[in-house]
Protein backbone atom coordinates (compact mmCIF):
# COMPACT_ATOMS: atom_id res chain seq x y z
CA UNK A 1 0.00 0.00 0.00
CA UNK A 2 1.14 3.37 -0.89
CA UNK A 3 -0.43 6.27 0.94
CA UNK A 4 0.37 9.70 -0.22
CA UNK A 5 0.07 12.96 2.27
CA UNK A 6 -0.04 16.51 0.83
CA UNK A 7 2.09 15.54 -1.76
CA UNK A 8 2.71 18.55 -4.22
CA UNK A 9 4.90 18.61 -7.25
CA UNK A 10 6.07 21.88 -8.64
CA UNK A 11 7.82 22.95 -12.06
CA UNK A 12 8.72 26.54 -11.35
CA UNK A 13 5.67 27.98 -10.84
CA UNK A 14 3.88 25.87 -11.98
CA UNK A 15 2.21 22.96 -10.02
CA UNK A 16 2.25 19.43 -11.97
CA UNK A 17 0.34 17.10 -9.01
CA UNK A 18 -1.18 17.99 -5.71
CA UNK A 19 -2.28 15.28 -3.96
CA UNK A 20 -3.92 16.13 -0.16
CA UNK A 21 -4.55 12.30 0.87
CA UNK A 22 -4.71 9.11 -1.47
CA UNK A 23 -3.72 5.63 -0.49
CA UNK A 24 -3.29 3.30 -3.77
CA UNK A 25 -3.47 -0.14 -2.75
CA UNK A 26 -1.18 -3.44 -3.67
CA UNK A 27 -2.70 -4.99 -6.64
CA UNK A 28 -1.82 -3.96 -10.18
CA UNK A 29 -3.01 -1.20 -10.93
CA UNK A 30 -3.47 0.64 -14.20
CA UNK A 31 -2.81 4.69 -13.98
CA UNK A 32 -4.47 6.49 -16.95
CA UNK A 33 -4.66 10.06 -18.16
CA UNK A 34 -3.97 12.19 -21.10
CA UNK A 35 -0.32 13.43 -22.13
CA UNK A 36 0.99 15.91 -19.29
CA UNK A 37 -1.54 14.78 -16.76
CA UNK A 38 1.39 14.11 -14.45
CA UNK A 39 1.81 10.20 -14.48
CA UNK A 40 5.51 10.06 -15.17
CA UNK A 41 5.97 12.83 -12.58
CA UNK A 42 3.68 10.64 -9.93
CA UNK A 43 5.83 7.65 -10.59
CA UNK A 44 9.20 9.34 -10.56
CA UNK A 45 8.06 11.01 -7.08
CA UNK A 46 7.38 7.29 -6.19
CA UNK A 47 10.65 6.13 -6.82
CA UNK A 48 12.62 8.88 -5.07
CA UNK A 49 14.21 10.39 -8.18
CA UNK A 50 12.51 14.24 -7.92
CA UNK A 51 11.94 16.39 -5.29
CA UNK A 52 8.44 17.63 -3.90
CA UNK A 53 6.86 18.52 -0.87
CA UNK A 54 4.60 16.23 1.55
CA UNK A 55 5.43 12.30 1.84
CA UNK A 56 4.85 9.20 0.77
CA UNK A 57 4.63 6.15 3.00
CA UNK A 58 5.21 2.64 1.96
CA UNK A 59 2.49 -0.16 3.90
CA UNK A 60 2.20 2.35 6.80
CA UNK A 61 6.20 1.33 7.70
CA UNK A 62 8.70 3.63 5.50
CA UNK A 63 8.32 7.06 4.62
CA UNK A 64 9.78 8.22 1.79
CA UNK A 65 11.22 11.44 3.39
CA UNK A 66 12.64 9.39 7.08
CA UNK A 67 13.36 6.39 6.07
CA UNK A 68 14.67 6.77 2.32
CA UNK A 69 16.95 4.10 1.78
CA UNK A 70 14.15 1.16 3.03
CA UNK A 71 11.45 3.08 0.67
CA UNK A 72 13.84 2.70 -2.22
CA UNK A 73 14.95 -0.97 -1.55
CA UNK A 74 11.06 -1.60 -2.14
CA UNK A 75 10.54 0.33 -5.21
CA UNK A 76 11.40 -0.38 -8.76
CA UNK A 77 11.28 1.57 -11.79
CA UNK A 78 11.15 1.16 -15.24
CA UNK A 79 11.26 4.66 -17.58
CA UNK A 80 9.46 5.35 -20.45
CA UNK A 81 12.35 6.31 -22.28
CA UNK A 82 15.43 4.89 -20.33
CA UNK A 83 18.71 6.22 -21.33
CA UNK A 84 21.82 4.19 -20.11
CA UNK A 85 25.46 4.69 -20.70
CA UNK A 86 26.05 3.72 -23.95
CA UNK A 87 29.43 2.23 -23.16
CA UNK A 88 28.24 -0.25 -20.38
CA UNK A 89 27.42 -4.13 -21.76
CA UNK A 90 24.09 -5.25 -20.67
CA UNK A 91 25.46 -7.67 -18.15
CA UNK A 92 27.59 -5.09 -16.63
CA UNK A 93 24.06 -2.75 -15.94
CA UNK A 94 22.49 -5.92 -14.53
CA UNK A 95 25.32 -6.93 -11.99
CA UNK A 96 25.36 -3.22 -11.49
CA UNK A 97 21.63 -3.29 -10.59
CA UNK A 98 21.77 -6.74 -8.80
CA UNK A 99 24.55 -5.59 -6.83
CA UNK A 100 22.91 -2.21 -5.69
CA UNK A 101 19.13 -4.41 -5.57
CA UNK A 102 20.38 -7.27 -3.81
CA UNK A 103 18.82 -9.25 -6.69
CA UNK A 104 20.40 -12.67 -8.53
CA UNK A 105 21.83 -12.32 -11.89
CA UNK A 106 21.11 -15.62 -12.65
CA UNK A 107 17.31 -14.89 -12.02
CA UNK A 108 17.88 -11.39 -14.39
CA UNK A 109 19.25 -13.59 -17.10
CA UNK A 110 16.49 -15.78 -17.24
CA UNK A 111 14.23 -12.50 -17.80
CA UNK A 112 16.45 -11.58 -20.59
CA UNK A 113 16.00 -14.85 -22.05
CA UNK A 114 12.52 -14.65 -22.01
CA UNK A 115 11.95 -10.92 -23.43
CA UNK A 116 15.19 -12.43 -26.43
CA UNK A 117 17.78 -10.14 -25.66
CA UNK A 118 20.05 -12.05 -24.01
CA UNK A 119 22.10 -12.71 -27.15
CA UNK A 120 23.07 -8.94 -26.94
CA UNK A 121 23.94 -9.72 -23.17
CA UNK A 122 27.59 -9.08 -23.19
CA UNK A 123 27.44 -5.77 -26.01
CA UNK A 124 27.63 -2.29 -25.05
CA UNK A 125 24.07 -0.93 -25.00
CA UNK A 126 24.93 1.87 -27.48
CA UNK A 127 24.53 -1.27 -29.95
CA UNK A 128 20.90 -1.49 -28.82
CA UNK A 129 17.79 -1.22 -30.58
CA UNK A 130 15.37 1.19 -28.34
CA UNK A 131 12.97 -1.34 -28.06
CA UNK A 132 15.98 -3.80 -26.74
CA UNK A 133 16.79 -0.48 -24.07
CA UNK A 134 13.40 -0.99 -22.87
CA UNK A 135 13.02 -4.75 -22.72
CA UNK A 136 16.03 -4.17 -20.42
CA UNK A 137 14.70 -1.83 -18.28
CA UNK A 138 11.71 -3.54 -17.74
CA UNK A 139 14.05 -6.32 -16.88
CA UNK A 140 16.03 -4.27 -14.12
CA UNK A 141 13.03 -2.74 -12.67
CA UNK A 142 12.08 -7.09 -12.11
CA UNK A 143 15.62 -7.33 -10.07
CA UNK A 144 15.53 -7.74 -6.25
CA UNK A 145 12.21 -8.22 -3.58
CA UNK A 146 10.41 -5.19 -4.59
CA UNK A 147 7.07 -4.97 -2.88
CA UNK A 148 5.97 -2.32 -6.16
CA UNK A 149 7.03 -2.51 -9.27
CA UNK A 150 6.57 1.12 -11.63
CA UNK A 151 6.33 0.27 -15.11
CA UNK A 152 5.98 4.10 -17.25
CA UNK A 153 4.49 2.78 -20.28
CA UNK A 154 6.09 -0.88 -20.56
CA UNK A 155 4.44 -1.74 -23.72
CA UNK A 156 6.20 1.27 -26.23
CA UNK A 157 8.23 0.53 -28.23
CA UNK A 158 7.80 -3.14 -27.34
CA UNK A 159 7.66 -5.52 -30.12
CA UNK A 160 4.57 -7.81 -30.60
CA UNK A 161 5.74 -10.88 -29.74
CA UNK A 162 7.05 -9.28 -26.38
CA UNK A 163 4.00 -7.90 -24.95
CA UNK A 164 2.59 -11.30 -24.35
CA UNK A 165 5.38 -12.17 -22.44
CA UNK A 166 5.87 -8.75 -20.45
CA UNK A 167 2.07 -9.34 -19.01
CA UNK A 168 3.11 -12.96 -18.42
CA UNK A 169 5.91 -11.52 -16.05
CA UNK A 170 3.69 -8.94 -14.60
CA UNK A 171 0.83 -11.63 -13.93
CA UNK A 172 3.30 -13.89 -12.09
CA UNK A 173 5.61 -11.78 -10.24
CA UNK A 174 2.02 -10.75 -8.81
CA UNK A 175 1.31 -13.74 -7.77
CA UNK A 176 4.61 -13.84 -6.21
CA UNK A 177 3.60 -10.99 -4.04
CA UNK A 178 4.78 -7.55 -5.73
CA UNK A 179 2.55 -5.35 -6.68
CA UNK A 180 2.62 -2.94 -10.09
CA UNK A 181 1.97 0.62 -10.68
CA UNK A 182 1.38 0.73 -14.80
CA UNK A 183 0.71 3.76 -16.90
CA UNK A 184 0.22 2.49 -20.40
CA UNK A 185 -1.88 4.42 -23.51
CA UNK A 186 -2.65 1.30 -24.78
CA UNK A 187 -5.27 -1.20 -23.47
CA UNK A 188 -3.79 -4.52 -22.25
CA UNK A 189 -5.55 -7.01 -23.89
CA UNK A 190 -3.37 -10.18 -22.38
CA UNK A 191 -6.07 -12.14 -21.12
CA UNK A 192 -3.46 -13.55 -18.62
CA UNK A 193 -3.05 -9.56 -16.93
CA UNK A 194 -5.97 -8.66 -14.80
CA UNK A 195 -5.28 -4.94 -13.00
CA UNK A 196 -6.95 -5.05 -10.02
CA UNK A 197 -7.44 -1.45 -9.96
CA UNK A 198 -7.76 1.49 -12.35
CA UNK A 199 -6.53 5.15 -11.95
CA UNK A 200 -7.07 8.35 -13.42
CA UNK A 201 -4.24 11.36 -13.54
CA UNK A 202 -6.53 14.47 -14.18
CA UNK A 203 -6.63 17.99 -12.70
CA UNK A 204 -3.31 17.86 -11.04
CA UNK A 205 -4.35 14.91 -8.78
CA UNK A 206 -5.24 11.23 -8.99
CA UNK A 207 -8.58 9.19 -8.44
CA UNK A 208 -9.81 5.95 -8.71
CA UNK A 209 -11.78 4.88 -11.55
CA UNK A 210 -13.93 1.72 -12.39
CA UNK A 211 -11.87 -0.68 -14.25
CA UNK B 1 30.42 37.56 -48.14
CA UNK B 2 30.02 39.35 -45.38
CA UNK B 3 26.47 37.64 -44.54
CA UNK B 4 28.05 34.28 -44.66
CA UNK B 5 31.58 35.46 -42.40
CA UNK B 6 28.57 37.01 -40.23
CA UNK B 7 26.32 33.90 -39.54
CA UNK B 8 29.93 31.72 -39.34
CA UNK B 9 30.90 34.33 -36.95
CA UNK B 10 27.67 33.95 -34.59
CA UNK B 11 26.66 29.82 -35.04
CA UNK B 12 30.51 28.85 -34.89
CA UNK B 13 32.90 31.36 -33.53
CA UNK B 14 30.92 32.89 -31.00
CA UNK B 15 29.82 30.02 -29.25
CA UNK B 16 33.04 28.18 -29.06
CA UNK B 17 34.32 31.40 -26.83
CA UNK B 18 30.76 31.11 -25.15
CA UNK B 19 31.24 27.10 -24.07
CA UNK B 20 34.86 27.17 -23.40
CA UNK B 21 34.99 30.50 -21.01
CA UNK B 22 35.75 28.72 -18.22
CA UNK B 23 38.69 27.10 -20.21
CA UNK B 24 39.70 30.30 -21.37
CA UNK B 25 39.65 32.39 -18.18
CA UNK B 26 41.79 29.41 -16.10
CA UNK B 27 44.33 29.31 -18.40
CA UNK B 28 44.06 33.31 -18.42
CA UNK B 29 44.74 33.65 -14.51
CA UNK B 30 47.70 31.51 -14.85
CA UNK B 31 49.36 32.82 -17.78
CA UNK B 32 48.77 36.75 -16.83
CA UNK B 33 46.83 36.58 -13.17
CA UNK B 34 49.20 34.03 -11.58
CA UNK B 35 53.07 35.28 -12.09
CA UNK B 36 53.75 38.70 -10.23
CA UNK B 37 55.98 40.16 -12.86
CA UNK B 38 54.03 39.14 -16.28
CA UNK B 39 56.49 40.35 -19.07
CA UNK B 40 59.60 38.71 -17.06
CA UNK B 41 57.62 35.81 -16.75
CA UNK B 42 56.46 35.36 -20.54
CA UNK B 43 60.18 37.20 -21.58
CA UNK B 44 61.71 33.96 -19.81
CA UNK B 45 58.50 31.51 -20.68
CA UNK B 46 59.10 32.48 -24.71
CA UNK B 47 63.31 32.52 -24.20
CA UNK B 48 63.48 28.57 -23.07
CA UNK B 49 60.76 28.46 -26.08
CA UNK B 50 63.00 29.60 -28.69
CA UNK B 51 65.99 28.05 -27.08
CA UNK B 52 65.55 24.75 -26.01
CA UNK B 53 64.34 22.38 -28.61
CA UNK B 54 62.68 19.76 -26.49
CA UNK B 55 60.19 22.50 -24.81
CA UNK B 56 59.73 23.93 -28.06
CA UNK B 57 58.57 20.89 -28.96
CA UNK B 58 56.09 20.41 -26.30
CA UNK B 59 54.82 23.65 -26.91
CA UNK B 60 54.09 22.62 -30.33
CA UNK B 61 52.37 19.56 -28.65
CA UNK B 62 50.21 21.44 -26.80
CA UNK B 63 49.26 23.49 -29.72
CA UNK B 64 48.66 20.47 -31.87
CA UNK B 65 46.10 19.70 -28.35
CA UNK B 66 44.48 22.84 -28.68
CA UNK B 67 44.18 22.38 -32.14
CA UNK B 68 42.23 19.21 -31.78
CA UNK B 69 40.22 20.61 -29.17
CA UNK B 70 39.19 23.03 -32.23
CA UNK B 71 39.00 20.63 -34.60
CA UNK B 72 36.82 18.36 -32.90
CA UNK B 73 34.70 21.36 -31.76
CA UNK B 74 34.49 22.62 -35.55
CA UNK B 75 33.78 19.34 -36.90
CA UNK B 76 30.74 18.26 -34.20
CA UNK B 77 29.05 22.14 -35.61
CA UNK B 78 29.16 21.26 -38.67
CA UNK B 79 27.79 17.55 -38.82
CA UNK B 80 25.14 18.85 -36.11
CA UNK B 81 21.30 18.56 -37.44
CA UNK B 82 20.66 22.45 -36.10
CA UNK B 83 23.89 23.15 -38.44
CA UNK B 84 22.86 21.22 -41.41
CA UNK B 85 22.18 24.57 -43.34
CA UNK B 86 25.15 24.76 -43.68
CA UNK B 87 26.13 22.51 -46.43
CA UNK B 88 25.04 25.34 -48.12
CA UNK B 89 28.48 25.94 -48.12
CA UNK B 90 29.93 23.64 -50.22
CA UNK B 91 27.62 24.27 -53.16
CA UNK B 92 30.25 27.37 -53.56
CA UNK B 93 33.05 27.21 -55.37
CA UNK B 94 35.68 24.88 -53.67
CA UNK B 95 38.64 27.57 -53.04
CA UNK B 96 35.83 30.42 -51.64
CA UNK B 97 34.51 27.72 -49.33
CA UNK B 98 38.30 26.99 -48.10
CA UNK B 99 38.64 30.46 -47.26
CA UNK B 100 35.01 30.88 -45.27
CA UNK B 101 37.00 27.27 -43.61
CA UNK B 102 40.12 28.95 -42.70
CA UNK B 103 38.29 31.92 -41.57
CA UNK B 104 36.57 29.97 -38.94
CA UNK B 105 40.08 28.03 -37.95
CA UNK B 106 41.84 31.22 -37.68
CA UNK B 107 39.71 32.44 -35.57
CA UNK B 108 38.79 29.42 -33.20
CA UNK B 109 42.94 29.23 -33.31
CA UNK B 110 43.21 32.73 -32.85
CA UNK B 111 44.53 32.73 -29.20
CA UNK B 112 47.89 30.08 -30.17
CA UNK B 113 48.10 32.38 -33.64
CA UNK B 114 48.56 35.54 -31.19
CA UNK B 115 51.07 33.94 -28.35
CA UNK B 116 53.20 32.48 -31.85
CA UNK B 117 53.29 35.88 -33.09
CA UNK B 118 55.17 37.28 -30.03
CA UNK B 119 57.23 34.16 -29.72
CA UNK B 120 58.52 35.00 -33.62
CA UNK B 121 58.76 38.48 -32.58
CA UNK B 122 61.15 37.86 -29.49
CA UNK B 123 63.08 35.05 -31.80
CA UNK B 124 63.73 37.34 -35.04
CA UNK B 125 64.74 40.44 -32.21
CA UNK B 126 67.34 38.03 -30.55
CA UNK B 127 68.71 36.35 -33.90
CA UNK B 128 66.54 32.69 -33.37
CA UNK B 129 65.71 33.09 -36.62
CA UNK B 130 65.73 28.73 -37.05
CA UNK B 131 63.24 29.37 -33.69
CA UNK B 132 60.93 32.18 -35.66
CA UNK B 133 60.67 29.73 -38.85
CA UNK B 134 59.95 26.89 -37.09
CA UNK B 135 57.09 28.34 -34.92
CA UNK B 136 55.57 30.38 -37.88
CA UNK B 137 55.65 27.14 -40.06
CA UNK B 138 54.06 25.02 -37.73
CA UNK B 139 51.23 27.34 -37.14
CA UNK B 140 50.74 28.19 -40.87
CA UNK B 141 50.05 24.44 -41.55
CA UNK B 142 48.21 23.87 -39.13
CA UNK B 143 45.88 26.72 -39.51
CA UNK B 144 45.74 26.18 -43.27
CA UNK B 145 45.73 22.35 -43.47
CA UNK B 146 42.60 22.08 -41.09
CA UNK B 147 40.02 23.64 -42.91
CA UNK B 148 40.88 20.61 -45.55
CA UNK B 149 39.65 18.24 -42.74
CA UNK B 150 36.19 20.60 -42.61
CA UNK B 151 35.70 20.72 -46.35
CA UNK B 152 35.83 16.52 -46.14
CA UNK B 153 33.20 16.96 -43.32
CA UNK B 154 31.28 19.12 -45.82
CA UNK B 155 31.73 16.57 -48.28
CA UNK B 156 29.98 14.03 -45.33
CA UNK B 157 33.27 11.68 -45.44
CA UNK B 158 33.25 9.96 -41.98
CA UNK B 159 36.33 11.68 -40.09
CA UNK B 160 37.89 10.22 -37.11
CA UNK B 161 40.20 13.07 -35.14
CA UNK B 162 41.56 10.36 -32.15
CA UNK B 163 41.43 7.17 -32.45
CA UNK B 164 41.90 6.54 -28.61
CA UNK B 165 41.88 3.09 -27.86
CA UNK B 166 38.71 1.59 -26.52
CA UNK B 167 39.06 -0.12 -23.02
CA UNK B 168 38.23 -4.03 -24.40
CA UNK B 169 39.93 -5.74 -21.16
CA UNK B 170 37.39 -6.16 -18.58
CA UNK B 171 37.95 -3.97 -16.38
CA UNK B 172 35.81 -3.54 -13.36
CA UNK B 173 33.24 -0.75 -13.72
CA UNK B 174 31.80 0.02 -10.14
CA UNK B 175 29.11 2.68 -10.22
CA UNK B 176 31.53 5.62 -8.80
CA UNK B 177 33.98 5.12 -11.83
CA UNK B 178 31.18 5.21 -14.52
CA UNK B 179 31.78 9.05 -14.84
CA UNK B 180 34.84 8.53 -16.08
CA UNK B 181 34.21 5.74 -18.57
CA UNK B 182 31.72 8.16 -20.03
CA UNK B 183 34.62 10.98 -19.94
CA UNK B 184 37.00 8.56 -21.60
CA UNK B 185 34.46 7.35 -23.82
CA UNK B 186 32.82 10.51 -25.21
CA UNK B 187 34.66 13.43 -24.17
CA UNK B 188 38.72 12.26 -24.81
CA UNK B 189 39.82 15.89 -25.99
CA UNK B 190 38.41 17.06 -22.80
CA UNK B 191 40.23 14.78 -20.82
CA UNK B 192 43.34 15.20 -22.74
CA UNK B 193 43.27 19.00 -23.05
CA UNK B 194 42.65 19.18 -19.43
CA UNK B 195 45.71 16.58 -18.08
CA UNK B 196 48.29 18.15 -20.37
CA UNK B 197 47.42 21.38 -18.91
CA UNK B 198 46.98 20.57 -15.45
CA UNK B 199 50.57 18.76 -16.24
CA UNK B 200 52.08 21.96 -17.73
CA UNK B 201 50.74 24.50 -15.31
CA UNK B 202 52.38 21.92 -12.16
CA UNK B 203 55.79 21.21 -14.43
CA UNK B 204 55.94 24.97 -15.49
CA UNK B 205 55.87 25.44 -11.38
CA UNK B 206 59.02 23.02 -10.54
CA UNK B 207 60.78 24.34 -13.71
CA UNK B 208 60.51 28.00 -12.17
CA UNK B 209 59.92 28.04 -8.68
CA UNK B 210 62.97 26.91 -6.08
CA UNK B 211 62.21 26.95 -2.78
CA UNK B 212 65.25 27.84 0.15
CA UNK B 213 63.29 24.69 2.31
CA UNK B 214 59.85 22.64 1.69
CA UNK B 215 56.94 25.24 2.27
CA UNK B 216 53.38 23.52 1.12
CA UNK B 217 51.87 26.98 0.53
CA UNK B 218 52.94 27.38 -2.92
CA UNK B 219 52.89 24.06 -4.08
CA UNK B 220 49.03 23.79 -2.61
CA UNK B 221 48.63 26.87 -4.81
CA UNK B 222 49.81 25.23 -7.81
CA UNK B 223 48.49 21.92 -7.01
CA UNK B 224 44.76 24.28 -6.71
CA UNK B 225 44.65 25.55 -10.02
CA UNK B 226 45.97 22.16 -11.57
CA UNK B 227 43.00 20.71 -9.93
CA UNK B 228 40.72 23.31 -10.78
CA UNK B 229 41.98 22.39 -14.67
CA UNK B 230 39.18 19.74 -14.34
CA UNK B 231 35.99 21.84 -13.95
CA UNK B 232 34.93 21.46 -17.07
CA UNK B 233 35.08 18.00 -16.63
CA UNK B 234 33.17 18.06 -13.09
CA UNK B 235 30.26 19.62 -15.06
CA UNK B 236 30.37 16.73 -17.62
CA UNK B 237 30.22 14.43 -14.99
CA UNK B 238 27.04 16.12 -13.60
CA UNK B 239 25.30 16.42 -16.82
CA UNK B 240 26.12 12.40 -17.42
CA UNK B 241 24.13 12.08 -13.71
CA UNK B 242 21.38 13.67 -14.79
CA UNK B 243 20.69 12.36 -17.74
CA UNK B 244 22.24 8.29 -17.99
CA UNK B 245 22.65 7.89 -14.04
CA UNK B 246 19.44 9.72 -12.79
CA UNK B 247 17.96 6.05 -12.05
CA UNK B 248 20.37 5.71 -9.74
CA UNK B 249 18.71 7.59 -6.95
CA UNK B 250 16.63 4.65 -6.77
CA UNK B 251 19.40 2.96 -5.45
CA UNK B 252 19.37 2.15 -1.79
CA UNK B 253 22.69 3.80 -0.70
CA UNK B 254 22.66 6.54 2.08
CA UNK B 255 24.52 10.15 1.08
CA UNK B 256 27.43 9.42 3.16
CA UNK B 257 28.55 6.43 0.97
CA UNK B 258 26.91 8.50 -2.05
CA UNK B 259 29.78 11.09 -1.16
CA UNK B 260 32.84 8.28 -0.62
CA UNK B 261 31.93 7.40 -3.82
CA UNK B 262 32.56 10.95 -5.21
CA UNK B 263 35.91 10.91 -3.43
CA UNK B 264 36.89 7.66 -5.00
CA UNK B 265 35.87 9.30 -8.19
CA UNK B 266 38.30 12.25 -8.04
CA UNK B 267 41.26 10.50 -6.16
CA UNK B 268 40.75 8.36 -9.57
CA UNK B 269 40.65 11.86 -11.97
CA UNK B 270 43.36 13.27 -10.00
CA UNK B 271 45.72 10.46 -10.51
CA UNK B 272 47.81 12.02 -13.16
CA UNK B 273 48.11 15.38 -10.88
CA UNK B 274 48.95 13.11 -7.74
CA UNK B 275 51.72 11.21 -9.21
CA UNK B 276 53.38 14.14 -11.19
CA UNK B 277 53.21 16.69 -8.10
CA UNK B 278 55.50 13.37 -6.10
CA UNK B 279 58.18 14.83 -7.75
CA UNK B 280 58.25 17.36 -5.85
CA UNK B 281 59.00 15.72 -2.99
CA UNK B 282 61.61 16.92 -0.27
CA UNK B 283 62.09 19.99 -2.24
CA UNK B 284 59.08 21.65 -2.05
CA UNK B 285 56.84 19.39 0.75
CA UNK B 286 56.99 16.97 3.12
CA UNK B 287 55.44 13.31 2.89
CA UNK B 288 52.41 14.56 5.80
CA UNK B 289 52.13 18.11 2.93
CA UNK B 290 51.38 15.01 0.40
CA UNK B 291 48.30 14.20 2.39
CA UNK B 292 47.22 17.50 2.57
CA UNK B 293 47.68 18.09 -1.65
CA UNK B 294 45.20 15.23 -1.72
CA UNK B 295 42.88 16.29 0.22
CA UNK B 296 43.25 20.29 -1.60
CA UNK B 297 42.09 18.26 -4.66
CA UNK B 298 39.11 16.31 -3.90
CA UNK B 299 37.84 18.28 -1.16
CA UNK B 300 38.02 21.67 -4.27
CA UNK B 301 36.56 19.36 -7.11
CA UNK B 302 34.05 18.02 -4.42
CA UNK B 303 32.83 21.44 -3.32
CA UNK B 304 32.77 22.66 -7.52
CA UNK B 305 30.25 19.46 -7.67
CA UNK B 306 28.28 19.77 -4.94
CA UNK B 307 27.50 23.39 -5.63
CA UNK B 308 26.30 22.18 -9.00
CA UNK B 309 23.53 21.15 -6.97
CA UNK B 310 22.48 24.35 -5.57
CA UNK B 311 20.90 25.64 -8.71
CA UNK B 312 23.55 26.34 -10.67
CA UNK B 313 23.00 25.23 -14.41
CA UNK B 314 24.99 27.00 -17.02
CA UNK B 315 28.92 27.01 -17.20
CA UNK B 316 29.32 30.71 -17.22
CA UNK B 317 27.36 31.23 -13.59
CA UNK B 318 29.81 27.57 -12.77
CA UNK B 319 32.80 29.47 -13.59
CA UNK B 320 32.23 32.44 -11.64
CA UNK B 321 31.39 31.27 -8.62
CA UNK B 322 34.67 28.58 -8.42
CA UNK B 323 36.74 31.99 -9.70
CA UNK B 324 35.31 33.66 -6.90
CA UNK B 325 36.23 30.60 -3.96
CA UNK B 326 39.93 30.37 -5.93
CA UNK B 327 41.00 33.78 -5.21
CA UNK B 328 38.83 33.48 -1.37
CA UNK B 329 41.30 30.35 -1.13
CA UNK B 330 44.49 31.95 -2.78
CA UNK B 331 44.63 34.40 0.34
CA UNK B 332 44.08 31.68 2.86
CA UNK B 333 46.28 29.46 1.94
CA UNK B 334 48.80 32.28 2.50
CA UNK B 335 48.41 32.25 6.15
CA UNK B 336 49.30 28.73 6.49
CA UNK B 337 45.38 27.19 7.85
CA UNK B 338 47.32 23.65 7.06
CA UNK B 339 45.03 20.78 7.07
CA UNK B 340 42.33 22.30 8.80
CA UNK B 341 41.39 24.26 5.61
CA UNK B 342 40.66 20.95 3.18
CA UNK B 343 38.69 19.23 5.96
CA UNK B 344 36.44 22.64 6.11
CA UNK B 345 36.39 22.44 2.41
CA UNK B 346 35.42 18.93 2.57
CA UNK B 347 32.40 19.35 5.11
CA UNK B 348 31.22 22.24 3.40
CA UNK B 349 31.31 20.01 0.13
CA UNK B 350 29.81 17.18 2.11
CA UNK B 351 26.78 20.02 3.90
CA UNK B 352 25.76 21.50 0.56
CA UNK B 353 25.52 17.51 -1.26
CA UNK B 354 23.47 16.06 1.70
CA UNK B 355 21.23 19.16 1.84
CA UNK B 356 20.57 19.35 -2.05
CA UNK B 357 21.24 16.15 -3.51
CA UNK B 358 17.80 14.64 -2.72
CA UNK B 359 15.78 18.12 -3.31
CA UNK B 360 17.90 18.53 -6.58
CA UNK B 361 15.66 18.79 -10.14
CA UNK B 362 17.00 21.09 -12.18
CA UNK B 363 17.99 20.67 -16.02
CA UNK B 364 21.94 20.97 -16.77
CA UNK B 365 22.50 23.23 -19.95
Amino acid sequence: MLHFSEVQKQYGAYTALHINSFTINSGIVWLQGENGSGKTTLLKLIAGLLPFTGDITLNNTYSLKRQRRQFVQLINYAETEPLYPPFLTGRELVKLYCHAKKGSITETEQLLQQLNIYDAYKKPLGTYSSGMVKKLSIALAFIGCPAWILLDEPLATVDVHSVQTVCNLIQSRHNAGASFLITSHQAFFSGSLFFTTALLAEGQTIKNITV
Amino acid sequence: MRVTLSILQKVVINYFYKINTGFFLMVFFVMFGLPQNVMQFHHSLIDGIIKTPSFLLAVMAAWLLYNGKCMDYVIKQLIHPRQHFLYCLYSLPASTAYMYLLYVQAMVYLPAIIYSGCIIVVALQTQHITAAAEVLLFNAMVTCLTPLLYMGVLLRQPVRLMRVPRIKTRLPKPLFSLPLYHIWHNNKQMLFVSKLFSLFVLYIFFKLFQPDHPDVRPVLLCFMLAAAVNLAIIFEIKFFEDTSLSSVRNFPLTVVRRFVNIQLLYVLLLLPELLFVWKGYAVFFTLTDYAQLLLMGTALLSLCYALLFTGITTMDGFIRIIFVILVILFFIILYNPGILLELCMLALAFGLYASYYYDYGEVME
